[in-house]
């Protein structure tokens, strides 16, 4: 379970968040939607300890996130992935020693065991296994957040967080992507966060969606209740999309 | 009015006052960040697991591909020195004791620099630049994200690499050096093998030597430091990287002269005190 409590972040004058609350259940696909520079990015960024909150509280599994030591950051990030905006794969490493890193560091696999567990990886998110002798430069776009994604769940994570994942993709990939958020979730069981403003993955895969706006959620509500909400910023939003 | 312009005088004079102190104050804070950045190295380079394959390939790419430059720089360098040292050497009648005068010069002071200069531009700009790649395209947040911590992973092998690295092309960029230097004699300057070998020996010290391997090692520890502290802290974006880079040309290249200065005059001051102790106990 995700909590932020009365949560506050400003960069210069300008807050981004600005006393947000919100619970996110175990297993839910929570969809936060909003324009550029609303903080949606900044919000999970915080959960993962990449930037301190100024004031208020983030609690996963029942621990407070904004007051961790570094080393303890290390453990939670295990089981929180984050799949960056752009892929950022390793690019002086292979398809295949981008996917292994993380396993390398922290099980002790064997050569075999490591091999296995890549190519049952790319088999998740439908890449092929020649690719794994790959360097991220010969990819496409698609196929390397694919494998940014591979990477993320190596480390069997228990939630994951999505930033932007179809931002840049064309509609065929994007829909191919917003698929595999669902696939996982069904598969290993996860609670994600999608960061977007990509409407139609919202309506494919999320549970509860949220309309990020001056620093706090204008809106949250299941898909289907969330596009008839009276909100005007939120009727402005969909207007404009 | 008089009173107005030295009220404006005075402002001017304070406000200069006042920059030269921000000005020092950055000076002490760079170096300072920097200092803390090694402690922060030194602390986890014992860290487990030991980055054992990354190290090996730092080792490839910062000591076997800077093979080739430093053979080539370090045999000129060699026969540069012989040359000056020959011709002033010439003028006293005194060509004889070329090979000990260019070796022990070599070991001293041009072998060391040259060397730990040539890495600078090699393999310090190499690091930084490819550090504040992966800095300006999260490659070292996604790190983070992996559970992982960047400095033994990343900044650990690429500073042990500089360090080793540093400390052994000196020493084969000196034995060159002095392979340029007999040849040098030997075709040019008109000075027998057998000479140049017997002054080599008779006039070069193992202190000469030792000092050179000592500054090859504090330069290392500079080179390393600055190319990885400018890497991982780049700035944004393409200019960021940039100015990284060139941060580490700038500041590893002022370092290795400082500290060359500083180690010749405290050798310098040493020997001084040695002989003035020596001829008190003689007398």
């Amino acid at each position: 379970m995700i909590e932020f409590k009365n949560l506050y972040k400003k960069f210069g004058e300008q807050p981004v968040i600005n006393n947000l609350s919100l619970l996110i259940e175990d297993g839910e696909i929570f969809f936060i939607l909003g324009i550029t520079g609303a903080g949606k990015t900044v919000l999970i960024r915080m959960l993962v300890g990449l930037l301190k909150p100024d004031r208020g509280e983030i609690w996963l599994d029942g621990k407070r996130v904004d007051r961790m030591s570094e080393e303890e950051l290390k453990e939670l990030r295990r089981k929180c992935g984050l799949i960056f905006q752009s892929p950022t794969l390793f690019d002086s490493l292979t398809i295949f020693e981008n996917i292994a890193f993380g396993m390398r560091r922290h099980f002790s696999f064997s050569e075999s065991e490591i091999s296995a567990r890549v190519n049952g990886l790319l088999e998740l998110v439908h890449l092929d296994r020649e690719l794994s002798k790959k360097f991220p430069e010969e990819l496409s776009y698609g196929q390397q957040k694919r494998v940014s994604l591979a990477r993320a769940i190596a480390l069997e994570p228990k939630y994951l967080l999505y930033d932007e994942p179809t931002t840049g993709l064309d509609p065929f990939t994007s829909r191919q992507i917003s698929s595999l958020i669902l696939e996982l979730r069904q598969k290993l069981s996860l609670t994600s966060i999608v960061v977007s403003h990509d409407l139609e993955s919202m309506r494919m895969v999320s549970d509860r969606v949220g309309l990020l706006h001056d620093g706090d959620f204008a809106v949250i509500a299941k898909p289907n209740e969330f596009e008839q909400s009276g909100n005007p910023f939120l009727r402005r939003f969909l207007e404009a999309s | 009015m008089q009173e107005r312009i030295l009220n404006l005088l005075s402002l001017g004079i304070f406000s200069n006052l006042g920059k030269i102190f921000i000005g020092l104050m950055e000076i002490i804070e760079g170096i300072g960040s920097r200092v803390l950045f090694l402690w922060q190295v030194l602390r986890k380079i014992v860290a487990r697991p030991f980055e054992i394959r990354e190290l090996i390939v730092q080792l490839y790419l910062v000591g076997v591909q800077s093979l080739g430059i430093v053979t080539v720089s370090g045999f000129f360098v060699g026969g540069i020195v012989a040359i000056q040292f020959g011709y002033a050497l010439n003028m006293f009648g005194a060509k004889v004791y070329l090979g000990g005068v260019t070796t022990s010069g070599l070991l001293r002071e041009v072998g060391p620099v040259l060397v730990a200069v040539m890495i600078t531009g090699r393999i310090g700009a190499y690091i930084a630049a490819e550090m504040g790649t992966m800095k300006v395209t999260e490659q070292i947040d996604a790190l983070r994200c992996l559970g992982l911590d960047p400095i033994p992973v990343l900044v650990v092998p690429r500073f042990l690499a500089v360090l080793l690295m540093v400390f052994l092309l000196t020493i084969f960029g000196l034995l060159v050096s002095l392979l340029g230097g007999i040849v040098t004699s030997y075709f040019l300057l008109d000075v027998n093998f057998s000479y140049y070998l017997v002054n080599l020996l008779k006039l070069t010290t193992m202190a000469a030597f030792l000092i050179g391997i000592i500054k090859s090692f504090i330069f290392g520890i500079f080179i390393a430091t600055i190319a990885c502290f400018e890497g991982y802290n780049a700035e944004p974006g393409a200019e960021g990287v940039g100015r990284a880079v060139n941060h580490t040309l700038v500041y590893a290249s002022i370092s290795i002269y400082m500290v060359d200065y500083i180690v010749a005059a405290l050798v310098s001051i040493t020997f001084t005190l040695a002989q003035s102790i020596i001829f008190t106990i003689g007398v």
